[in-house]
């Protein structure tokens, strides 16, 4: 079923000039009845300015209805009346917790306020428990246009999360172009002050500032005002983010980096990201060690041809004294370069040629003067010949000895070069690793300091602080308008979990991660909407002061368009609002 | 209706103008008229195709912008056109006004705009075929309806289509997109 309609085709079409027949802006202002915002600030605003003023209606002549054509539509339209509003309110506080659209759920549970005296010659800065600072300037307060003098009390109260709001009974609907929307608060306080009782207002000119505590450094919220005569929120601007550590914050300075990183502190996200990056030292160290590999390797080796010096090859004297003798390298590594080595007998040394002649049983050779002088024994039966010799060439085996030799010695010389240079490489990477050591600490120290600026600026994302001026006391609300729960809408009924029914006026549906209540009186049980995918708890309060809660997961439980809500129900008086905050909130 | 995306489609420079005379004139109504002469033929022309009768939807025209001033403490920026907030409230009073009065609501078919509509049901413009439409056109819901004639009719882009219905754009787009397809079955 839809609406009664009526089709046209190709209807005649106006042009701007029949149009603009209908405009008349000087009747509309006439009619307007607008709440001029803020109207304390309007010049003509005064304390002796209570008395509302009336729009006169007698204005607003319907001289639109008379130029309605009913020949074209059997029905007449008449434009709604405009609301005889006042443009002015009476705002004079009267500090009365039981205003006409503040209705606590319940009795036993409201959220307690704090009193604070303050002289109103000398203003003071008052710092909340929860960390608010309420700044009040000298002469502040005036009660009938005149200055306070002396004490005034004032009466704070703060509301922060969903269970503050709750049982604060503060309504948090609001209505922008006809559809109505629900405040996600960031924070609302309500502030009052008295002298005797006796209800003072701000003087004019002078403004009270309220900082408090925010982790959400978004821009989407604004400022409002409780106007509790009318039921509703007058949007008064928006709050202004502020962080008054700012000026103390020291960021780390890591002027030239040996490691060449960045130290990153994140605030928004809370954490600190320094890279100790000891790649770069590990490579000082890393090359250090090879160094030192390397030199140990040419130290074995020139220990190893120190250890196998080959004797400096000596020609041959005396060709029948020699003995052709096959030698053990091991046993005479000086020898072992060389091949045909020849054993010449000294000079001075007795020799026979019948010596040649005699098949011996072993010929021994024994060091004697290494690479100059051997002693060869020689053996048969029970007759033993010494012999002095010593290792000597001919012809071509000389030169194939000394080019051997050479070798050596070169080789020698080279790895002795090779250890001085790795050792020279050393000395300047062992250094240079010093220096950056010494560096890498110097920047650990800086790093230290970072961690504690860190700290700092983590103290300082902690201390934002979302805050507002306001030149009357009432009830204040950083707030975004959120719309309704989308997901799923049923038709409630409500149960205790025995089944029996139970009466709640207004339930409360919450979001657990929206600082926001989303209530439903009697006339919207068919229409309560929430989101499945959302972590909701629906909380009622029965009139004998028990609270009725329907939990989380039983949400996922509900199927059919209408259900009926069983909820545990608990006295209230057994329960604080740290109890509460506990089981609703998880906190 | 005029395509009115001109209006609709306004730079950041545009909006933020207009946000300060929004300001001013929540300070001091006289600012309004800006508003007013600008937003004024819009607002007629679409309480116009609704409503067949020009002096009733001049005194309807002449109620949104009474409601838009006297609650214009209540409107907040939120880098739309006011032009958005405006037909929000149109929307509100012809409908408010259909029902308190009972009257038929008048849906107006010009053949000219209907092109886009046609090309997207991809029919041939026959008589008999465009009849059909017509007729088919007549069962939709009244949302249904609405959506069309934003879309097609009244040639608004999605982006404000889904401003005026409190819906997001991509959302419009599927339902617009169903309808069509709906028609298209039909058709």
């Amino acid at each position: 079923m839809h609406m009664k309609r009526k089709y046209t085709i190709d209807r005649k079409k106006l042009n701007a000039e029949e149009i603009s027949k209908g405009k008349n802006f000087d009747q509309l202002m006439n009619m307007a009845t607008p709440i001029k915002l803020p109207f304390y600030k309007a010049g003509w605003f005064g304390p002796s300015v209570i008395t509302a003023v009336l729009i006169s209606a007698s204005i607003v002549t319907y001289i639109l209805m008379s130029d309605i054509n009913n020949t074209t539509n059997s029905s007449t339209y008449i434009p709604e009346k405009p609301k005889k509003e006042n443009t002015v309110k009476n705002k004079l506080v009267t500090y009365s917790e039981d205003t006409p659209c503040i209705n606590p759920p319940s009795e036993s549970l409201q959220i307690s306020g704090t009193s604070y005296k303050v002289d109103n010659q000398k203003g003071d800065k008052i710092k909340h428990a929860s960390g608010t600072i309420i700044e009040i300037p000298k002469n502040a307060f005036e009660i009938n246009g005149k200055p306070v003098e002396g004490e005034v009390e004032i009466k704070y109260k703060e509301y922060k999360d969903q269970v503050d709001i709750l049982l604060s009974g503060i309504p948090m609907h609001y209505d922008s172009a006809n559809t109505d929307y629900v405040l996600e608060s960031a924070g609302m306080v309500q502030i009052n002050g008295f002298q005797d009782d006796i209800p003072v207002n701000i003087a004019n000119g002078k403004t009270i500032k309220i900082s408090f505590p925010t982790e959400d450094n978004s821009k989407r919220f604004n400022l409002y005002e409780l106007d509790t005569a009318n039921n509703r929120w007058d949007y008064m601007g928006k709050p202004s983010l502020t962080n008054e550590k700012e000026a103390e914050i020291i960021q780390p300075k890591i002027e030239k980096s040996i490691l060449n990183e960045t130290l990153i502190i994140d605030l928004n996200n809370d954490t600190l990201n320094i890279t100790t990056n000891k790649n770069i030292l590990n490579n000082y160290s890393t090359n250090i060690d090879q160094i030192q590999t390397d030199l140990t390797e040419v130290k074995k080796e020139i220990k190893e041809l120190e250890n196998n010096v080959p004797i400096q090859p000596k020609k041959s004297i005396n060709k029948d004294r020699q003995f052709n003798l096959e030698v053990d390298p091991e046993e005479f590594p000086e020898l072992s370069e060389y091949e045909k080595v020849l054993f010449e007998v000294i000079e001075n040394t007795e020799f026979n040629n019948s010596l040649y002649s005699i098949e011996w049983d072993d010929v021994i050779l024994e060091e004697y003067k290494k690479g100059e002088m051997y002693r060869m024994k020689l053996s048969k039966d029970d007759n033993i010949t010494n012999l002095m010799v010593r290792p000597v060439f001919e012809g071509e085996n000389m030169e194939e000895a000394i080019k051997k030799f050479d070798n050596y010695t070169k080789k020698l010389e080279v790895k002795k070069e090779e250890e001085k240079v790795l050792k020279e490489k050393y000395e300047k990477a062992y250094q240079k690793y010093k220096e950056e050591l010494e560096k890498f600490q110097q920047e650990q120290k800086i790093r230290e300091e970072a961690a504690k600026n860190w700290k700092k600026n983590a103290d300082f994302a902690n201390n934002l602080k979302m805050s507002f001026e306001i030149e009357r006391f009432g009830t204040w609300n950083c707030d975004s308008p959120v719309p309704q729960p989308k997901g799923k809408t049923v038709s409630a009924s409500f149960s205790n979990l025995a089944g029996t029914s139970i009466i709640l006026g207004t339930v409360y549906l919450i979001e657990r991660k929206r600082n926001a209540i989303f209530p439903y009186n009697y006339n919207q049980y068919n229409k309560l909407k929430f989101n499945p995918e959302e972590d909701n708890i629906l909380v009622g309060f029965t009139s004998d002061d028990q609270i009725a809660i329907f939990e989380t997961a039983k949400f996922k439980e509900i199927k059919e368009k209408k259900h009926e809500f069983k909820m545990e129900l608990k006295n209230v008086l057994d329960l604080s609002i740290k109890n509460l905050k506990k089981m609703i909130l998880n906190q | 209706m005029e395509r009115n995306q001109h209006l609709y489609h306004q730079s950041e420079e545009q909006l933020l103008n207009e946000k300060n005379i929004v300001e001013a004139a929540k300070k001091d109504l006289k600012h309004f008229e800006t508003l007013y002469n600008k937003y004024h033929e819009q607002i007629f022309r679409y309480v116009y195709q609704r409503i067949d009768a020009i002096d009733l939807a001049h005194d309807i025209t002449s109620q949104v912008f009474l409601k838009a001033m006297n609650k214009l403490h209540q409107y907040q920026y939120r880098g739309v056109p006011f032009s958005s907030w405006l037909y929000r409230i149109a929307m509100s009073e012809v409908y408010q006004y259909f029902k308190d009065k009972k009257a038929e609501r008048t849906v107006n078919f010009e053949t000219e705009k209907m092109k886009d509509l046609i090309d997207e049901i991809d029919v041939n413009s026959t008589e008999s075929k465009l009849k059909s439409l017509l007729e088919k056109i007549a069962e939709l819901t009244d949302d249904e309806l609405e959506l069309i004639e934003l879309r097609y009719f009244e040639q608004r882009p999605f982006k404000e289509v889904s401003e005026l219905l409190n819906i997001s754009e991509s959302n419009a787009k599927v339902k617009i997109h169903r309808i069509i397809k709906k028609l298209k079955m039909a058709v």
